[in-house]
Formats: C-alpha cells, sequence, structure tokens
C-alpha cells in the first residue's frame, strides 16, 4: 500500500474526518513506532530500507558518520586499477527521497538500553523502540607489536574502503619494478575470509602488467583459507604460482607466516616461531579485528570481542531490544561478507516489524555468496544456502559450495561477468 | 529438418508437463515468500529485474518455466555455476512459491550495448530459425526468458547447449550447419539483446 493509501486509509478506519491541508491528510496521532539503525553500510542500510519498504508506518532514523559511503567489495580491483575510486562510491540520498528515512550524519557513542536511547556525538539524544546495530568491524590495536593506529597512513590496512583503499593504491602505483608488497592476514575470524587473497591476486595482476620483477608475500596466521584450491589453480594459471617466477608468495603459519611485529621505520615485519625479518616497499597489514567499537562499548559484545545474538531474530543475547547483524554479530556458520549482512539485514528487519506490529516471526532463510577476482576474465565464487537448525543459523545439506577446479576458461570468465553483476545488484539493492 | 513437429514436445517441456495442483495461500504466506525472494534479488536484481551485465532478469518469468529452470539447475540436468548449489537449498513447495512471486514481477530491462545491424540481420534469422519454436510476439508473458535478456548470458546459454542431444542442440547444430559458423550467432544475440 502507498504512503498516501495506507495513512488515508487508516485516518478513515479510525473515524477521524479527514481534515486536508493543502492534500495532506491529518491522522489522529497514533505514537509511531521508532526504529533507529546505527551504521549506513551493507548490514544497517538494507535492514532500514526494508522496514520501510514493508511497514512505512514505523519510523526509521539511519545513524551514519559519512555521507559516501565506499564498499569494500570491489575496492581489491581499484588497488589493481582495474576501476575508480569513484566507482565504488554510493551516497544516501534515494534513502531519505524514496523510503523517508531520516539521515542523520552522525556518530553514535553511547547506547542507553534502559533508557532506550543513543547518544550522538553531535550532543543530540535519540529514542527508540528497537535498535538496529550495524557498525562494521574494529581492529585490536594492542595486538601487533609496533603497529597501531598511528601509523595507518604510512601502513595501510585498507580493510575499511576509501581513503585507506587510496593511500595503498598510490604505494602500489610509486613502488619500483622489482618492489616486495607484503600483505598479513589476521587470526580468523575477520571480514570477507577470501578477501586477502582476492587483494594479493589483484596486486599480482597489476605487477604483472606494470611491474614485473616484483613480488606480493602473503605471511597468514592461519592454516588454510577459503577457496584455497581454486585460488591457488588461478594463482598457477594466471601467475606463475609454485615457480620461482611467481608473482605470489603464500607462507603459512607453519613456515614462520604469523606475523609477531612491525618495524614501521624501517618497513620491516618480523614473523614466526624464529621472528625472520622480512623487509617491504610496500607493507599492508590486515589487523586482527572485533565488533565494531560502539558494540563493544555498549556491552553488546562477550569475551570474544564479538556479539551473541538470537540467530532467528538478530536480538542482542545481552541487551533488549537492541538487534546486532552484520560482521560485528556471531551469525552462526555464516562468514563476515556483505552478502551475509544483507541477507540477515532482512530476516532482522521482519523481526523487527513482527516484534513492533504484533505477528509471528517466519522461518529465516539465508543466502551468502562471495565472489574472488583473481584477474581479467577470470573469478571463482562460493555460495551456500542457511537455515535455523536447533537455534542455530547452519548451511543446508547439499546447498553449499565453490567453483570446480579444472573449468574451462570460458567458464572462469562467466564468473567475471556475474560477479559484476553481482556488484551492480546489491548495491542498487542497498542505495536505489 | 523440420521443427514444426517439436511444436507440441515444447509446449509439454514449457507448459503442461509441470501440472501443480493450485493451492490457496494463507495469510503468513506473504512474509514467507519475501523471505525467500528477498535471498535472490541481491544477484538477480530488485524483484528480479537485473542490472546486467549477465547475470539474468527473472522477473516475469512463467511459473513452468522458472520451475522447470529451478529443478533443472537444482538436479544437474542444466549447467550452471552458483545455481545448481542455490537451486539445492529449497524445497518444492518454496520453489513454486518463488516461481509465482517473481511470475507477477514487471520486467525492468535496462538498454544493453547492440549493434543494430547485427539486431537487423539477427531478426530475420530468427524467423528462419528460431521462431518456430521461440515466437516472440506480442504477448505479456513469452514461453520463453530470451527476448530482451542481458546478451552476455545469452552467450553462456548457447554454448552450453552444444555437443548436447536435447532439441536446442540439435536447432543450434542446424543453424551452424547452415551458415558455416557459429559468428552467425552473434546476430541473434543482438536482436534478442535489442528487445526492449
Ligand atoms: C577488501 C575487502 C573485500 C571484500 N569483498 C567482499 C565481497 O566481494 N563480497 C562480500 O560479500 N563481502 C566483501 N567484503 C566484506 C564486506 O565489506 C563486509 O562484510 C560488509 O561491509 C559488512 O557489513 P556491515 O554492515 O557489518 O559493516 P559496514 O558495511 O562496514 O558498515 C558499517 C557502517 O557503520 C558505520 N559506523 C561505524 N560505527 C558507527 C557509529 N558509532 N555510529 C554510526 N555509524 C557507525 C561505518 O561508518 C560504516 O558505514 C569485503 C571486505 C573487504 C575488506
Ligand atoms: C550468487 C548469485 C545468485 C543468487 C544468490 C541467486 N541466483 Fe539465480 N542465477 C544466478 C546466475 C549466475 C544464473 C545463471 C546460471 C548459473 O550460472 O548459475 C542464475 C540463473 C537463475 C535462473 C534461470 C533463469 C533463466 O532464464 O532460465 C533462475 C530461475 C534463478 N536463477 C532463480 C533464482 C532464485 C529463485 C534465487 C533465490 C532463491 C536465485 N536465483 C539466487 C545467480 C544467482
Ligand atoms: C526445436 C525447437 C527449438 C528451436 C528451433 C530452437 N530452440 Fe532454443 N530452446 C528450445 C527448448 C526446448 C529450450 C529449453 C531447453 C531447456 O530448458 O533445457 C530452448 C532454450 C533456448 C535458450 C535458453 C533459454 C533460457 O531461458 O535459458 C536459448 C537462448 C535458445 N533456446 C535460443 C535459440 C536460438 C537462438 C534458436 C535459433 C537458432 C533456437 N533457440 C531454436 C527449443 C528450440
Amino acid at each position: 500500500m502507498s504512503n498516501f493509501t495506507r495513512r488515508h486509509f487508516l485516518g478513515l478506519a479510525a473515524g477521524t474526518a479527514a481534515a486536508g491541508i493543502a492534500g495532506y491528510y491529518f491522522i489522529a496521532p497514533r505514537a509511531k513506532k521508532k526504529v533507529v539503525v546505527i551504521g549506513g553500510g551493507a548490514g544497517g542500510v538494507i535492514a532500514a530500507k526494508y522496514i520501510r519498504k514493508a511497514d512505512n508506518m514505523i519510523d526509521v532514523t539511519l545513524i551514519e558518520p559519512n555521507k559516501d559511503y565506499y564498499t569494500c567489495f570491489m575496492s581489491n580491483e581499484v588497488l589493481s586499477g582495474v576501476h575508480t575510486i569513484d566507482s565504488i562510491k554510493f551516497g544516501y540520498d534515494k534513502l531519505s527521497s524514496q523510503y523517508g528515512i531520516n539521515m542523520v550524519y552522525d556518530s553514535a557513542i553511547a547506547i542507553d538500553a534502559n533508557a532506550k536511547t543513543v547518544r550522538l556525538q553531535g550532543g543530540t539524544t535519540i529514542a527508540y523502540d528497537r535498535l538496529i546495530v550495524s557498525p562494521g568491524v574494529d581492529y585490536r590495536w594492542d595486538a601487533i607489536d609496533g603497529y597501531d593506529e598511528s601509523l595507518i597512513e604510512k601502513i595501510p590496512h585498507a580493510w575499511k574502503a576509501g581513503s585507506q583503499t587510496v593511500i595503498l593504491r598510490k604505494q602500489l602505483e610509486a613502488m619500483k619494478n622489482g618492489g616486495t608488497v607484503i600483505i598479513t592476514v589476521p587470526p580468523k575470524p575477520f571480514r570477507c575470509p577470501p578477501a586477502p587473497y582476492e587483494r594479493a591476486s589483484q596486486i599480482a595482476h597489476y605487477m604483472k602488467q606494470h611491474k614485473p620483477q616484483s613480488k606480493v608475500l602473503i605471511f597468514d596466521a592461519n592454516q588454510a583459507f577459503a577457496k584455497q584450491p581454486l585460488f591457488i589453480e588461478g594463482w598457477k594459471k594466471l601467475y606463475g604460482y609454485g615457480t620461482d617466477k611467481s608473482f605470489i608468495e603464500w607462507i603459512p603459519p607453519e613456515e614462520g607466516g604469523e606475523l609477531v611485529a612491525v618495524d614501521a621505520e624501517e618497513m620491516t615485519i618480523y614473523a614466526g616461531e624464529f621472528e625472520d625479518e622480512h623487509k617491504a616497499d610496500v607493507l599492508n597489514i590486515v589487523p586482527p579485528q572485533k565488533a565494531g567499537k560502539i558494540a563493544i562499548e555498549s556491552g553488546l559484545a562477550d569475551d570474544t570481542g564479538w556479539c551473541p545474538v538470537n540467530q532467528q531474530t538478530f536480538e542482542s543475547s545481552l541487551q533488549k531490544d537492541i538487534h546486532v547483524i552484520g560482521d560485528s554479530c556471531i551469525a552462526g556458520a555464516m562468514p563476515k561478507s556483505a552478502y551475509s549482512a544483507n541477507s540477515q539485514a532482512k530476516v532482522c528487519a521482519q523481526a523487527v516489524i513482527s516484534a513492533l506490529e504484533g505477528g509471528k516471526m517466519v522461518e529465516p532463510s539465508f543466502v551468502n555468496t562471495c565472489y574472488s577476482l583473481i584477474g581479467d576474465d577470470f573469478a571463482i565464487s562460493v555460495a551456500a544456502i542457511y537455515r535455523l537448525k536447533d537455534g542455530k543459523i547452519q548451511a543446508t545439506q547439499g546447498a553449499s559450495g565453490t567453483s570446480p577446479l579444472d573449468a574451462s576458461l570460458e567458464y572462469r570468465r562467466s564468473e567475471a561477468a556475474y560477479a559484476y553483476s553481482w556488484y551492480k545488484n546489491i548495491t542498487s539493492d542497498m542505495f536505489s | 529438418m523440420h521443427f514444426q513437429k517439436y511444436k507440441y514436445i515444447l509446449l509439454l517441456i514449457t507448459g503442461v508437463i509441470v501440472n501443480l495442483p493450485a493451492k490457496t495461500l494463507d495469510t503468513n504466506t506473504t512474509a514467507q515468500v519475501f523471505m525467500l525472494v528477498n535471498t535472490c534479488v541481491g544477484c538477480h536484481g530488485i524483484d528480479g529485474s537485473s542490472l546486467g551485465p549477465a547475470t539474468p532478469t527473472i522477473a516475469g518469468m512463467r511459473k513452468p518455466l522458472f520451475i522447470k529452470a529451478m529443478q533443472d539447475m537444482k538436479n544437474g540436468l542444466r549447467p550452471s555455476t552458483v545455481m545448481g548449489v542455490v537451486a539445492n537449498g529449497y524445497t518444492d513447495e518454496e520453489i513454486e512459491m518463488m516461481a509465482d512471486f517473481f511470475s507477477k514481477q514487471k520486467v525492468v530491462r535496462y538498454r544493453q550495448n547492440v549493434d543494430l545491424e547485427k539486431a537487423q540481420r539477427g531478426k530475420e534469422l530468427h524467423k528462419q530459425y528460431c521462431d518456430s519454436c521461440h515466437k516472440i510476439e506480442v504477448r505479456t508473458q513469452p514461453l520463453f526468458n530470451i527476448a530482451g535478456q542481458w546478451m552476455p548470458y545469452l552467450r553462456f546459454r548457447l554454448s552450453q547447449f552444444k555437443n548436447g542431444d536435447s532439441m536446442m542442440a540439435s536447432a543450434l547444430e542446424y543453424f551452424v550447419l547452415k551458415n558455416d559458423s557459429e559468428e552467425r550467432l552473434e546476430e541473434l544475440i543482438h536482436f534478442y539483446g535489442s528487445q526492449q
């Protein structure tokens, strides 16, 4: 029902004479339920939009400090120069103009779960009936000796897209032919499990064209990684992996891959049991991660650093009337990805509507998918369907898998085309 | 070769064979349907109309065609990249509910990079070789999901039929035989891509 007809309908049903003031129908005041969403990213935007799409009698406010959102997804392709930074930039205009969401460009700095209010940096306090928190990830700055937030201009993480992506891209462009790039991968769980390996692929892709004497080394705290056989196969095909001419080397923990310390001055890392020294021309440290700061400071996280939730409704297990979605939450078997956040947000939107307007919550259904672009016209994917089983989100039997090994080039090309389609469709789901 | 005789079989494949009992949907079903289709639109576009460049638009697909596509991909009868896995996650009933939803969505088409000369030649080729089975006429719901579909998808789809033993494989073989090469298939693809 459109905004107009629904208001009209309710107005008449309440027996109020429709007092039109310049075409505007006055309705007997019925307190509108208020939903506040913290974080205008892959999870938050979808939750806000889908609540408004389903029920325009709920008042939705979205709090986000930045006017522009740069997607992490496709940001590795900005590093290689395949895409520009502007092509991954989006704004929130349509969310207010088309969906009537109140956009508040500010940061949430405190949540009062008893008073049911959110305090903003700018000084305002906003009340809610239900709060949805989707702040993404924060970093464990104390975890690596010699590396912290003060160094991210010199040694970018680029694990949030935007200026960090641009810095890393510029460093790659400035690097000499024959230079060494080091990427360090933190222990799981972290945002987007295949992304470090896609990043290495994209950097190799750039080197192959412009700096063929160069190398990218991946120092990994994990023994295995997402889509590993497929990445390795692709690296062999495109980047000479396994030969002494390889553009990419992967160093697992048993070969000394775990990062121990960083010497920023010397652009050197120390890794492995024996703290071997490795010098880089470009250093990309992906820091260990935890739930977004606001979630942790509001008592939404447990001692793992992530937020436990009821996996059907995403309501926090620790605080009433607050839901946590996206990277910050513990969502059973689902990895931390944009598609997961999107899928969780839609389930959460239905749960919030059921809670506010009455009505039974239907059985949730989730999908995750993640494409990785290894090179031009060469992509691989993973996809899975998830359902709730014994209170936990679990992959449905027989409904999860990756692209096959030994597939034809045409197959890989089709997946690259589908990866770009995925990007267009998921960003339009969010922003238009 | 005459394909007219296949018309009857074709109708069976695309329409009558999927003979599901009509059910009345209860009130909670709307929420349930949204719960299911919400997971598809991140890949297929809002209400099933894809922004491309490749993932197919599934809005407006006829119900039996949609169900057949899902079942064939689920059972591995039709090659796919991700859809085999995706389709496996849904029961027959859920597939029917989604088929019902998408069949009722209005198709939004986006302009593609079409070579108009190729499209013009493709129009003639279509009449000659394909129209007998794939009628493109003014009707609200075409039998197949081809006209206006994303061109890269049509290319992938056509190449999947090669070397098979289906009706489509024979039709392609016949086409290539008569035209001495596969190149002219591009003209057909531009013709379909030009349809709005
Ligand atoms: C290099 C890279 C590649 C990736 N590629 C893919 C991919 O191909 N596919 C895929 O599915 N996923 C991918 N991801 C993962 C994806 O980006 C995240 O999983 C997803 O963005 C998580 O959504 P979210 O809503 O939890 O957080 P985000 O999208 O990060 O959104 C959080 C938002 O909250 C805001 N915020 C934070 N704190 C506050 C506060 N206190 N007050 C107000 N606002 C706040 C932030 O400004 C931000 O806009 C990739 C990630 C990286 C790093
Ligand atoms: C990860 C992205 C992705 C998701 C999620 C996804 N699809 Fe698909 N779909 C595709 C791709 C890509 C194709 C082309 C076939 C292939 O390669 O798998 C396709 C093909 C199809 C087709 C065949 C269209 C035709 O014209 O024959 C149908 C029907 C379909 N999908 C339905 C769905 C439904 C229903 C859902 C949600 C339950 C869904 N898809 C979820 C990517 C996706
Ligand atoms: C003898 C009848 C017949 C002829 C002639 C024929 N087709 Fe088909 N076509 C089919 C059938 C049957 C299918 C469905 C196949 C399936 O789903 O397995 C199909 C499917 C297709 C599809 C995939 C549609 C989708 O939704 O995925 C395309 C594309 C296609 N045909 C193109 C063509 C072109 C181009 C020609 C002319 C060169 C042609 N066909 C001639 C019978 C025919």
